[in-house]
């Protein structure tokens, strides 16, 4: 609790849905600019402890603190204003365009001036080579532009980490690389970052440490080049044979 | 039945007298199962606990019990209030509970996702109704709201059998005067399906304006 | 102004009389209605020459005026004509109106079957009107049994309008009761209890009919 650089820190994670158990006393400190990828075989928890980060679901018992501080139910809210989320199925507010996706937040909630939102948001767009779409409705956009304004949307609230789940599951083959491209822009910024993605590959390149979750328990938690060669675990290896044949 | 004879029926006592109670009878409900319907359909919507249930029970009723049933009884238990409130209270309740469900439908149809990304932004709750949820259940649900009001228009002849003087009461009246049931009735219906068709036709324009507005052009479910 | 047990047992035997002739004016007027609508909905499908315009006017025409209204013109316009049934004439208004409805139903489920299978049954030598019959109606007919359900619901409640022209139904009876004993609360909640028996035992039959349907679309998946 001491260490500054701590920015999330899950104390004794445990999460329930029904009987069934799919987060088992989990701990987990991510530090500042670490890029923390979460892998492992479906079912194994990985989103779920994704969604709890910022309260998307009510854990049944553990504590997770935010920069030292417990996050509790009247905290959260505030909490949640420092951490952003990118969803699979990218999640934009469907009856926006992508300019009120972009400003609703800093507009509405931290009351920032609605020009200079604007301005930002132009910027934000260039960057990520989607800067023409500003007046776009979301079903106007493809899955990749889609994905990159959800992107562009988590920024717009300057986080201080952002969580990713499954950022490319939902899309085509050929957009997947300009949504990593945009993740891998966000590593050079040096976001902090936590990503569940089944892209191994991708995941080895810009991972700082690698977590393998599996029935509902962390079973390996290492630093990425020593995760993919000197980690002797059966079901980790087993699991990435299977998933670096694709 | 002469000209003039039908045009003193027609003009005289369905459009000028009677047409106006009609048209304020509409009004009212339209304005009393507007809200019943918004308020009751986001608790429904929302699963508010023990509410939510109530409110479900009172949909069953309504869907389940003939509307001449409704009316007679609160003709009958209400103390005081016209015949005009009573038929207004009545076809609120009614109608109320349609617009209710319709309503519920149309929340449970906005994709969870876009609840998350709100909740996940920490957006606050009326803005996330406000901004984002409402208008977008007024695309799904606008039809079957229009749908609604023309039913809820068809329904106020109803009131008639309580007394109000609109345009059925008033044609129940002309008849003894007049007696060609089909010529006293049939402009009834024509005044009816006038207002009713109106309704839809416009509606369909309201439909595809509001779709426009909400999610730009292009859009397509 | 509370339920009055001794009005109750007196006049439950009249209350079910009642619910009986409710009952059978519904039944037939469904049967009937169901069958108009499915014709009527072809038709309009179709767009048969010569009568779909009308057909199709008929029921932009009954689904946009009141039940009620169409009741009174039919009952006391054709009086004038003829000698006629108030039975029949209600009848006859329940199927008009409510078949009408039925009839949009129909036409849209017709719609919705993929077109595919209309050139199949062509090509394997079905005339027009029995590629309807044998195939296009049963599916659209298993498409919108949910609707048809509602429907029937529906017409249950619109018999009470026949009250106004001297049918002893249900909500009759609570208006008589009431007048007589003065009990609203005992005269109709009797009724309105009825009515939501009757509705509950539709909507049980509906969630029967819709696992079959679901069952049955399993096994042809699998």
């Amino acid at each position: 609790m001491n260490d500054k650089n701590v920015v999330l820190s899950l104390q004794h994670i445990t999460k329930k849905f029904g009987k069934l158990t799919v987060l088992d006393d989990m701990s987990l400190d991510v530090h500042e600019h670490e890029i923390v990828v979460l892998c492992g075989p479906s079912g194994g928890g990985k989103s779920t402890l994704l969604r709890t980060i910022n309260g998307l679901e009510k854990i049944n018992g553990g504590e997770i603190y935010y920069r030292g501080n417990l996050v509790t139910h009247k905290t959260i809210k505030d909490v949640r204003s420092h951490i952003g989320m990118v969803f699979q199925s990218f999640n934009l507010f469907e009856n926006l365009t992508v300019r009120d996706n972009l400003i609703i937040a800093p507009t509405k909630l931290q009351k920032k001036n609605k020009e200079e939102t604007i301005k930002k948001a132009q910027e934000y767009l260039d960057t990520f080579g989607i800067g023409d779409k500003m007046d776009s409705y979301p079903h106007q956009l493809s899955g990749g532009q889609k994905q990159r304004v959800a992107i562009v949307r988590s920024m717009m609230m300057e986080p201080d980490v952002m969580l990713f789940d499954e950022p490319t599951s939902a899309l085509d083959p050929e957009m997947i690389k300009e949504v990593l491209d945009a993740i891998r822009r966000l590593a050079k910024m040096g976001m902090t970052m936590i990503i569940v993605t089944h892209e191994i590959g991708f995941a080895r390149e810009v991972a700082s440490r690698m977590l393998f979750l599996e029935k509902a328990k962390i079973r390996v938690d290492a630093p990425t080049e020593e995760f993919f060669t000197s980690v002797e675990d059966e079901r980790l290896k087993q699991f990435l044979s299977v998933i670096l044949k694709h | 039945m002469s000209l003039a004879s039908l045009k003193t029926l027609f003009i005289d006592t369905l459009i000028v007298q009677a047409l106006p109670v009609t048209l304020q009878l509409i009004l009212g409900s339209f304005i009393g199962a507007c809200v019943i319907g918004l308020v009751g359909g986001i608790i429904r919507g929302l699963k508010v606990p023990v509410l939510s249930q109530i409110l479900g029970v009172y949909a069953q009723i309504i869907r389940g019990v003939p509307d001449m049933l409704v009316l007679l009884f609160l003709y009958a238990t209400m103390v005081t209030g016209t015949t005009y409130s009573i038929a207004v209270l009545g076809i609120s309740l009614i109608q109320g509970a349609y617009i209710m469900e319709i309503i519920k439908g149309g929340i449970f149809a906005v994709d969870k996702g876009q609840w998350e990304a709100a909740k996940a932004m920490s957006l606050p709750m009326p803005i996330t109704l406000l901004r984002i949820i409402i208008p977008q259940v007024m695309l799904v649900a606008l039809p079957a709201l229009i749908g609604q009001l023309v039913m809820l228009i068809k329904g106020t002849s109803v009131a008639s059998t309580i007394g109000c003087m609109e345009l059925t009461k008033r044609a129940v009246i002309a008849m003894s005067g007049y007696s060609n049931a089909l010529i006293v009735y049939g402009c009834v219906l024509i005044i009816f399906f006038i207002m009713c068709h109106a309704l839809t036709v416009a509606g369909k324009q309201l439909e595809k304006y509001v779709v426009k507005r909400i999610m730009g052009d292009n859009y397509e479910r | 102004m509370e339920f009055n047990w001794r009005v109750f047992e007196e006049t439950l035997p009249d209350f079910l009389n009642a619910t009986a002739v409710t009952v059978r004016y519904a039944v037939i007027a469904i049967i009937l209605a169901i069958i108009w609508g499915i014709i009527i909905g072809s038709i309009n499908y179709r767009k048969v020459k010569g009568i779909w315009r009308v057909t199709s006017a008929y029921v932009c025409f009954f689904r946009e005026t009141p039940l009620l209204v169409q009741i009174y013109f039919l009952f006391f316009g054709l009086a004038r004509l003829t000698e006629v049934n108030a039975g029949v004439i209600g009848v006859l208004a329940l199927v008009l109106n409510d078949g009408a409805f039925i009839a949009e139903i129909v036409r849209g489920g017709l719609q919705s079957i993929d077109k595919g299978q209309e050139e199949a049954a062509y090509a394997m030598g079905f005339s027009k009107l029995q590629t309807l019959v044998h195939f296009l109606i049963p599916q659209a007919m298993s498409k919108v049994q949910d609707s048809i359900m509602n429907m029937v619901s529906i017409i249950i409640k619109d018999t009470s309008l026949l009250m106004w022209i001297t049918i002893t139904e249900l909500t009759y009876m609570a208006h008589r009761v009431n007048s007589k004993y003065w009990q609203p609360m005992t005269a109709y909640l009797t009724a309105a209890a009825i009515y939501m028996i009757i509705y509950l035992i539709v909507m049980g039959i509906k969630k029967l009919l819709d696992r079959r349907s679901k069952k049955r679309n399993e096994l042809s998946k699998s």
